[in-house]
Order: structure tokens, then C-alpha cells, then sequence
């Protein structure tokens, strides 16, 4: 459909294949099958840029807390104007429903999380990897403060067995707590992901 | 089946089910890639109903397997009728029958309990097949489910193989109580169903409410809507909404007072601490 794809600088699937790769740079997994998904959905949805948010956003991304990465990365990535309005206008068109509008609220998690420490254990066990490593990098990026104290009570928890002593054995403790959570596995991958995306995008 | 996204919406309209574009999009996706719906969203946006309507709208046979802890195999997909074999080896066992010709007549599928998803895969006709909280199940029915999602096909060891007719349109909802595996995720279509906006809440209360008042429809969506804002430990849901509307035009009360709220909370909050929570507001900033 030629006139309508904003920035047909490379044929589309090389551009798709690409945007993934970059998804991936960002913690969010991406495999083969959901790429091939992704394509097929343009070729029913066509190519207008709103269509094509749409349909990248359900076939590649399948966690709400990677939405915000998803938007922004899409926005940077596809720099065509939407063909309602100009950019950053009312650009994104799911704005309403992860964007910033959502004040990050997200009321499912908030109630799961409330009913104590259960849940925690259990979202512990079957987080994105079950990796504390991976759900702090997601409660980060969720801004989800109720998971980020689980994780700390955890990592706590798992030091346990240590009797509280002054400042140096405080700086040990909190040194182990950060290494089971991954802490610097989690810096680095955050960094690394912003620093990559500067280098690819601006 | 549905033609474009908008058809859908239009379907679904008639059906009283009001679905932004968006939506409708994935859900035109998820049927034409073949690929399980998976929808997630807060409890009460309507994720079970969407499957029904899907249903309807498509003249499909709806199949519904509720989800709980410790759900089976034998609830889920199918069960040998043990009364019923007993009954049946008893009976050849007067008749003199040999063990062999006992063995091969109470394995056939006379004695077949099938349960949701063996029906689902065996039907003729189009099949609409919800899969409800799917999170709320554990985590060996979650792999166990995948194995039937990605071969569409059941495998009884006494029978054989059972193989779909016709794939289903499969919808799967959650109420993000926990993660599903990478690998179940990576087969389905996502939807995040959120509460509606201001229009389109309005547009189902004038809908499911008909002969309310206009301008008391707008304020009462505002209000509900100006409460979600507040960390509420269980914002009110669209069927809270409804439920609110209603009750207000049946007691013929068609202005919010401080009086209505105290008397009416209890219809669209849930928790002691979210009532105490909203009487301590001032009232014209959630009617804003």
C-alpha cells in the first residue's frame, strides 16, 4: 500500500525482525512464532500507523507492564505520523488504556497484592522467569511498589539466620540482599537497554 | 464470521455489548490467526460475557470450563463412567462373556464422560470454547492445556486419538492473580480489557438502563468514574455501574446527595474501608 507506510526504509519484515530484536534489548521476550503472528496480523490489519501499533502490540506483547516500553519504543521506532493527528499530539492510540493517563494504576495487581504476602510468594514463583532478578527489573518498570516489597521482605528472608550487627554487617546484608535479587544483572540490563536504545534511535 | 473489526463491533452492538475499536481489532486478529484469546483485565469489564457474545454473534455452541485450584484432567477433559463399566461387567459376567470381550466392550465411548474440552474438540459445528480465570488453575493444567491448544487434538489411550473437527475459537481469561508460562503466552492473542471511559460507560448505562434520565446518567458515570481514580482496595466495576443505575431509578432518586451515597454505597463498594474512604470526600469533586 504504497503512500500510507511512513518509513518503508527497509521491507517490512527486516523492519519487524528488527523492532523485536530491539523488544528483546528491553527484557521483553519475543519468539520466532510471535514475529510470524505479527506479520500476518498487517497483512489483515493493512499498514496505517494506528493499525500497526494495534496489531504489534497484541501478537508481541503479552504482559500489561511491558506496554509502556512497548509504546515508547514503538514511537521512536516507527516515526511515521499517525493519520489521525500529528505526533505526540494524540499520537498514541492506546494511550488511553496504558498510557501515562492510567496514572499507573493498575487495580488487578493492586488487589492481588493486597491480600498479603501470599500472592507475593506465589507471583515470587511463577513471575516472568521466577527470577527475582526479572520481577525486579517488572516491579520497577510497573512502578509496583507492593511487589518491590515482597521482593525486599524476601531477599530479606533469605539471609535470615544472621544476627543484626553494626554498620559493616549491615552493608554485608544489604550486599547479599542485593545479589539475590540480582540487583547488578538488573542495573546492567536497564543500562544497557538505555544506552542501546540512545545509540540505535538518536 | 466477521468480515473487519468494525463488523464486529457492529454484531456486537446489537447484542447490547459495546466494544471500542481497538478491541474489536484483536479480537478480529485472534479469530483469523486461529489463536487462542487470551483476555486479562480487571474482575467485572466484562471478559466472560465478551466470549459469550462472541458465541452468540457467531451461531457458535458455547463450551465453558470454569478454572479453580486443583481442576483436572477428569474434570476438564474426559472421565470413564466406573459405575456404569461396573454395571456392564457385571452384567456380561452373567451372561458367561470372556474377559477379552468384557475388556473391549467397556472401553468404547458409551462409557465417556467428556467433559469441556473433549466436547469442545469433538463438536461438528462451530465451537466457542471459554476457558474462565484461567490463572486461578495451577500450573500443571496450564501445560497440560498448552499440549491440547498448540495439537488441537486429545489423545485417550484406551480409544485413540480425537482430533478437532474444527478448531475453536478459544477465549481465555485472567484476573492477573498469577503469570502464565512463556510458552502459553507466546501461542495466544493478547486483549487488556480495562474499565471503559467516561463515553463508553455512558453509552452501556443508557444501554443496559433504559429509561434512565440523561443528565443523571452522566452524573453517575462521572462519580464512578472519579472513584477508580482513588486507590480503592476493589474499584467498582461496570456491572456495579449498572447495578447503582438501577437501584437509584428504582428507588426514583434522581440526584446524588451525600444522603443517596451513604444509603447506596453498598451497591458498587465492596469493602468497609472503601465506603469509609469515599465519605470522607467532598462530594462536588467526585461529581465533577
Amino acid at each position: 500500500m504504497p503512500g500510507e507506510w511512513v518509513a518503508p526504509v527497509k521491507p517490512l519484515e527486516e523492519k519487524i525482525t528488527d523492532f523485536c530484536r530491539c523488544l528483546r534489548r528491553f527484557g521483553i521476550s519475543v519468539a520466532g512464532s510471535e514475529i510470524a503472528d505479527a506479520l500476518r496480523a498487517l497483512s489483515l490489519v493493512g499498514l496505517e500507523r494506528d493499525d500497526v501499533y494495534g496489531a504489534l502490540a497484541c501478537t508481541l506483547i503479552k504482559e500489561k507492564a511491558d506496554m509502556p516500553i512497548f509504546t515508547s519504543l514503538f514511537r521512536m521506532y516507527f516515526k511515521g505520523k499517525s493519520t489521525k493527528a500529528p505526533e505526540e499530539d494524540t499520537g498514541d492510540p492506546f494511550e488511553d488504556v496504558n498510557g501515562p493517563g492510567n496514572d499507573g494504576r493498575e487495580p488487578a495487581r493492586v488487589e492481588a497484592a493486597n491480600s498479603s504476602g501470599v500472592i507475593s510468594e506465589q507471583r515470587m514463583r511463577s513471575g516472568i522467569e521466577g527470577e527475582p532478578c526479572a520481577l525486579l527489573i517488572k516491579a520497577v518498570k510497573e512502578g509496583d511498589y507492593d511487589l518491590l516489597e515482597a521482593l525486599a521482605h524476601h531477599a530479606v528472608q533469605n539471609i535470615s539466620g544472621r544476627r543484626p550487627h553494626g554498620i559493616e554487617d549491615a552493608r554485608e546484608l544489604v550486599k547479599r540482599a542485593q545479589v539475590f535479587l540480582g540487583w547488578e544483572k538488573a542495573m546492567d540490563e536497564v543500562f544497557e537497554g538505555v544506552l542501546s536504545s540512545r545509540a540505535s534511535f538518536f | 464470521m466477521f468480515t473487519s473489526p468494525e463488523d464486529i463491533q457492529e454484531q456486537f452492538a446489537r447484542r447490547k455489548f459495546i466494544i471500542g475499536l481497538k478491541h474489536a481489532t484483536v479480537v478480529f486478529l485472534a479469530l483469523r490467526l486461529h489463536r487462542p484469546l487470551l483476555v486479562e483485565g480487571p474482575a467485572g469489564v466484562g471478559k466472560t460475557e465478551l466470549a459469550r457474545v462472541l458465541a452468540e454473534t457467531t451461531g457458535s455452541r458455547f463450551i465453558r470450563l470454569q478454572c479453580y485450584e486443583g481442576l483436572d484432567e477428569c474434570k476438564a477433559l474426559y472421565e470413564w463412567n466406573y459405575h456404569k463399566q461396573l454395571l456392564r461387567i457385571y452384567a456380561d459376567h452373567q451372561e458367561n462373556k470372556t474377559w477379552e470381550h468384557i475388556r473391549q466392550s467397556i472401553y468404547t465411548p458409551e462409557f465417556l464422560l467428556d467433559r469441556p474440552l473433549l466436547k469442545a474438540l469433538s463438536q461438528k459445528d462451530p465451537v466457542v470454547l471459554l476457558i474462565d480465570e484461567l490463572d486461578k488453575s495451577d500450573e500443571e493444567f496450564e501445560s497440560f492445556l498448552l499440549e491440547i491448544l498448540s495439537e488441537y487434538q486429545i489423545s485417550i489411550p484406551e480409544l485413540g486419538t480425537v482430533r478437532a473437527e474444527q478448531i475453536p475459537a478459544v477465549v481465555l481469561t485472567s484476573n492477573n492473580f498469577r503469570n502464565f508460562g512463556d510458552a502459553l503466552k507466546r501461542r495466544c492473542i493478547h486483549l487488556y480489557i480495562d474499565y471503559p471511559d467516561f463515553d463508553q460507560e455512558l453509552q452501556i448505562v443508557r444501554l443496559k438502563v433504559p429509561g434512565i434520565d440523561e443528565r443523571f446518567a452522566h452524573r453517575i458515570v462521572s462519580f464512578i468514574q472519579n472513584l477508580r481514580k482513588d486507590r480503592l482496595r476493589k474499584a467498582p466495576s461496570i456491572a456495579e455501574t449498572i447495578n447503582w443505575a438501577e437501584a437509584l431509578l428504582e428507588l426514583g432518586i434522581d440526584e446524588i446527595t451525600e444522603k443517596v451515597i451513604d444509603q447506596t454505597a453498598g451497591v458498587f463498594l465492596k469493602y468497609r474501608e472503601d465506603i469509609e474512604k469515599i465519605s470522607s470526600r467532598e462530594l462536588p469533586e467526585l461529581l465533577d
